[in-house]
């Protein structure tokens, strides 16, 4: 038992790594999962072509 | 078919920061285990002062992002032709901001837990912080409920800008007040800490710093890509 309080440090510790490590981690898929579904909508709605590179003007399809 | 204008924040450099995220998150991973398992434990409190080493850099973020996001949303004020830019910029900052600050206020209560033996109390430090996260919540809700765009970027604007008044009063709010909360970690040289620590430290704040940028570009390239969506939907 740590002289701090009832549980031992290491609860403390791995808690605190933990809660980072679990919202870097969550907010890191949501980014990339939430950019990906708005270029994949993007496509399939036909306001970007399969055949050029993510992102390029599509100004010359009109 | 009509075009959609693409911002070139989402052409070239989405691969590159693809990787960069995975380089910068190994990175954080190496100084987690500096931390945890190199440098011994500290005199007066043990091995739970490692909570420091994420504690201080999460907080740091926070200041920087919440910082970050007043300058461009003064940008966009500046410079009208590019409020459209500086507004993605500004938002996507502040959603770091917001979340390093909750972070900041979690790992806060489990380190005092131990050392001060509550989750929280009423003190400066904390208080102004809770007041920091509630402002940059704040900007999330505002954002969400004003339709209009001209209206929505103003109101962002303004709310980015009060939270980062608020950011000097989080970090000297332990010398204005007084205060529960430890002082400043490195006010003069080796006054309040090791040289192993602080060296320590400063590696964890790099490498988050550097995690949160490319978060932070990725964040910012799907909100081009939302931006881009609407606006191709509301054009046909």
């Amino acid at each position: 038992m740590s002289e701090f309080g009832n549980a031992s440090w290491s609860v403390y510790v791995s808690g605190a790594y933990g809660v980072v490590f679990c919202a870097l981690l969550a907010f890191s898929v949501w980014s990339f999962k939430k950019r990906a579904q708005c270029l994949q909508n993007l496509k399939d709605e036909g306001f970007l072509a399969d055949s050029e590179p993510v992102g390029r003007q599509t100004e010359e399809r009109k | 078919m009509g075009a959609v204008n693409f911002p070139q924040s989402i052409s070239g450099p989405r691969e590159r920061w693809n990787k960069l995220t995975i380089l910068f998150a190994f990175m954080v991973f190496v100084s987690w285990l500096v931390a945890l398992f190199v440098i011994g434990p500290d005199i007066d409190q043990g091995d739970v002062f490692r909570i420091m080493f994420v504690h201080v850099p999460v907080a740091w973020c926070s200041f920087l992002w919440v910082i970050l996001s007043a300058v461009f949303a003064l940008l966009m004020f500046l410079r009208p032709l590019s409020s459209e830019l500086f507004d993605r910029s500004s938002h996507a900052a502040l959603e770091l901001g917001t979340l390093f600050a909750g972070l900041a206020l979690l790992t806060g209560m489990i380190w005092g837990r131990p050392t001060w033996g509550v989750w929280w109390d009423w003190d400066p430090r904390l208080t102004s912080t809770l007041v920091m996260f509630i402002l940059c919540c704040g900007y999330h809700v505002l954002r969400s409920f004003t339709p209009d765009i001209k209206a929505r970027r103003t109101v962002a604007g303004v709310t980015s800008l009060l939270s980062a008044i608020n950011v000097p009063i989080v970090y000297f709010s332990v010398n204005l007040w007084r205060s529960l909360h430890q002082p400043q970690t490195f006010v003069k040289k080796n006054t309040n800490s090791s040289a192993d620590i602080g060296w320590v430290l400063l590696l964890n704040l790099v490498c988050l710093c550097l995690f949160s940028l490319a978060m932070y570009k990725t964040r910012r390239q799907g909100i081009a890509a939302e931006e881009a969506l609407q606006e191709a939907r509301e054009a046909h």
